[in-house]
């Protein structure tokens, strides 16, 4: 009697289990929707949005055969960079599309600079001594130090 | 690319299969226990060829070719022994007549369903974020693209000052797995990431089932399944190429092989094999190397009191192995732990701080209640079973298993206490993944102790006619279900899709444009709010769309004039207050292709609230397209 009353008991609960799992596992999907459709609005996963804005650069980066470490200049002043965390991760996911070259925030010690500005700034604003060897568009450009 | 990606997925997990059959106890043939066999078989392979690769990177700048020798190499040597040993003698035919497992098809066909649903969510969720969110592609990817692109140079790359913040001191299975893909496949897919990452999580599942099976029947094994198919956070975040999903799985083999070993109590195969899930742990993550120490702890108090310390060596023996990556990674390339290099010796006095203790208590009940991101939190539900004196079903290797999670958790316990990042914030970044890394783990030991084991499972019986025309039927059954299930999630919408409107037979996907703020739903409606000039596109599915009328309701925070343009000309226009307003535009004629629907207003958009953070509101639009 004992025995049959365990039984039912272990095997009522274990199903209450696996009914509590269902229920999470549907409200999951619920909450869940499909891949965003293709739309000129583009897609609001930042890391692709960034791929796709750094595309260009990073292939004539590569068509370049530029390696190693260059500059990179942000929305803000490189002293500024680590206190706005908005630049911050302008910065870093510049260097994830980038990648293999190395994204450095001191950018007057390199000779090419990659100048990620969120919106068009005047000729004033860019570096002193660099020069723009080619415009990528939506505030990507390729910088060149120009020659003493 | 399918075919591309299958290649390494197929060969690793062949070479994962072949160490774990050499590893597996010689007197039993392993074809009972391949249900077992197969999901070790992947998770050790994707560790051990990833180890493989990250090798060949270090040599050559086309890494694949030799990479795909080595496996090839590796898997000749394990073949060959595995073929010059005698044939089993250990295995089970079939025996009896069964009955027909009315609780356990009916479970199993729950089981399906879930997993069905869960690979449906898992693919939706990758296809969210294709590069993983934050720690998926500010580290785990990006070491992977290092390791693709860069050739050789990778390590002198890594290493440099500007890449401190990407943690290269992280070990390297999950990014050399997914640049082995991308070598292979010769393009850096973010599928291909995803893969991976999910392949963990399918062969985290698999192992807890085939794992508690064997150990306790079918039921146990499937409901314990369900659990962790049922845990939102695992099965959204198993395609999210971080590498707690990985490090999950080597826990749970660890104690599978620890749980499993008293069935072959003379076998070194088995501590062999734990002592190289517990490498490839370390392998996986910083904290598997803890996983390393306390896997061998669990070994030692599983089979104590015992002469022989055979089993131990075995064990260290595959530590070692599984270690050689991670010792020649560390020492030769890496540079120090962030954690390592703070000195946690010079903050000893920090042990005694009871506000750091309260904080991280606090942390752990909060976090331990909500890391599963459940509708409810089971917890109440899943001790039920446990009623009663539980323990008395857990022999003493599968006690080890609560020993092997109670010291892991001690030891992040520890972590937390000396860490010199700011704890708030270290505990709110990481506690959730941590504890991830240690559920399946759990509900492996949560499934041995609601059951009492079952000596001499066989499943191997006949089942008699009538008992296969059930099964048939409740397969066909379970067809029907999948497909109605299929066809519900089919019709729900993308993120940024506000409807799919019928314009006389032709179908017209309304898309959100610049301007909106997030989708937001409640008491059966759906809404977006505008931030003041926005857009919509409509996309007719036909070249020749007949015209057709778009129906929403509008409200504005504030008193506002909304007019709306199709391609330039004004389609409607009218004052829009707090109050909702169901409006009609139409009918409107559709050239071909992507047409804008744009929204302006001539009031700039209102502060939601008071509080840091609020939006600036300008109109929401409802039940777009709604008839």
């Amino acid at each position: 009697m004992r025995t049959k009353l365990s039984g039912a008991w272990r095997a009522a609960t274990l199903g209450l289990v696996a009914l509590m799992a269902l229920f999470n596992l549907f409200f999951t999907a619920q909450t869940t929707p499909p891949p965003e459709v293709a739309s000129p609005a583009g897609p609001s996963d930042p890391t692709l949005r960034q791929e796709r804005r750094f595309a260009g650069i990073r292939a004539a980066i590569r068509d370049r055969g530029l390696k190693g470490t260059i500059g990179y200049v942000g929305s803000v002043p490189p002293s500024q960079l680590l206190a706005d965390a908005g630049a911050v991760e302008a910065y870093y996911r510049a260097q994830f599309a980038l990648a293999p070259v190395v994204l450095d925030p001191a950018a007057e010690r390199e000779d090419w600079i990659v100048a990620d500005f969120t919106r068009a700034i005047p000729a004033w604003k860019m570096p002193r001594g660099w020069r723009v060897e080619q415009d990528f568009g939506a505030g990507v450009k390729l910088l060149r130090k120009e020659a003493p | 690319m399918i075919v591309s990606a299958a290649t390494p997925v197929i060969g690793s997990w062949l070479l994962g299969t072949l160490v774990v059959c050499a590893c597996w106890p010689r007197r039993v043939a392993v074809g009972s226990d391949l249900a077992l066999i197969l999901p070790l078989g992947l998770g050790i392979g994707l560790g051990l060829s990833s180890a493989l690769f990250f090798a060949a990177t270090l040599v050559s700048p086309r890494p694949a070719p030799i990479s795909a020798g080595l496996e090839l190499a590796v898997a000749a040597v394990v073949g060959w022994r595995l073929w010059r040993w005698p044939a089993p003698t250990g295995g089970e035919g079939p025996t009896g007549v069964r009955r027909f497992p009315v609780g356990t098809a009916l479970l199993a066909s729950l089981f399906g369903q879930a997993g069905l649903l869960a690979i449906v969510i898992t693919v939706r969720a990758a296809g969210r974020e294709p590069y993983g969110s934050w720690d998926g592609w500010a580290i785990w990817n990006l070491h992977a693209r290092f390791l693709f692109r860069a050739g050789p140079a990778w390590p002198a790359l890594l290493n440099t000052p500007q890449l401190g913040w990407s943690h290269p001191d992280y070990p390297l299975l999950v990014p050399a797995s997914v640049a082995r893909m991308w070598a292979f496949a010769g393009s850096d897919a973010a599928a291909l990431s995803a893969l991976v990452s999910t392949l963990f999580g399918v062969g985290t599942v698999g192992l807890l089932v085939a794992a508690t099976a064997l150990l306790r029947g079918r039921i146990a094994a499937l409901v314990g399944g369900l659990v962790l198919l049922g845990t939102p956070f695992f099965v959204t975040f198993a395609s999210n190429e971080h590498a707690d999903i990985p490090l999950s799985f080597f826990v749970l083999a660890a104690a599978v092989t620890l749980a499993i070993s008293p069935r072959w109590p003379r076998a070194l195969g088995l501590p062999a094999m734990a002592g190289i899930c517990a490498g490839l742990a370390a392998w996986t993550k910083n904290e598997g190397l803890l996983l390393a120490v306390i896997a061998g702890l669990a070994w030692a108090f599983g089979h104590w009191p015992r002469r022989s310390w055979r089993p131990m060596l075995a064990y260290l023996g595959g530590l070692a192995v599984a270690l050689l990556p991670v010792v020649y990674f560390k020492f030769a390339i890496a540079p120090a732990n962030d954690l390592v290099s703070s000195h946690p010796a010079d903050h000893l006095a920090r042990l005694a701080d009871l506000a750091r203790h309260r904080l991280i208590w606090s942390a752990f009940w909060r976090d331990g209640v909500r890391f599963g991101e459940w509708r409810v939190a089971p917890f109440f539900v899943l001790a039920l079973p446990l009623i009663g004196p539980f323990w008395r079903r857990l022999n003493r290797a599968e006690g080890a298993v609560a020993v092997l999670i109670g010291l892991t958790l001690a030891g992040y316990y520890g972590v937390y206490l000396l860490t010199p990042w700011d704890l708030s914030w270290h505990l709110e970044y990481s506690l959730v993944r941590l504890l991830l890394q240690l559920w399946p783990a759990t509900i492996f030991l949560w499934a041995l102790a609601t059951t009492a084991p079952i000596e001499g499972v066989n499943y191997s019986g006949r089942l008699p006619g009538r008992a296969w025309k059930g099964l048939i039927a409740l397969g066909l059954v379970n067809l029907a279900v999948a497909g109605g299930v299929l066809t519900l999630l089919n019709r729900q919408l993308p993120d940024n899709e506000l409807a799919v409107v019928q314009a006389g037979g032709v179908k017209v996907a309304v898309i959100v444009g610049d301007g909106w703020f997030e989708r937001e739903t409640g008491g059966g409606e759906t809404w977006r709010w505008s931030k003041g000039a926005s857009t919509l596109w409509l996309d007719p599915a036909d070249r020749n769309p007949p015209p057709f009328t778009l129906r929403f309701g509008i409200r504005s925070l504030g008193r506002r004039t909304v007019t709306a343009r199709l391609g330039g000309r004004v389609v409607w226009h009218g004052q829009v207050g707090e109050a909702r307003e169901e409006i009609q535009i139409g009918p409107l004629e559709l050239p071909a292709g992507l047409t804008p629907l744009a929204f302006s207003t001539d009031e700039p958009a209102v502060l939601e609230s008071a509080s840091p953070g609020a939006r600036a509101l300008a109109f929401a639009l409802y039940g777009v397209g709604r008839k």
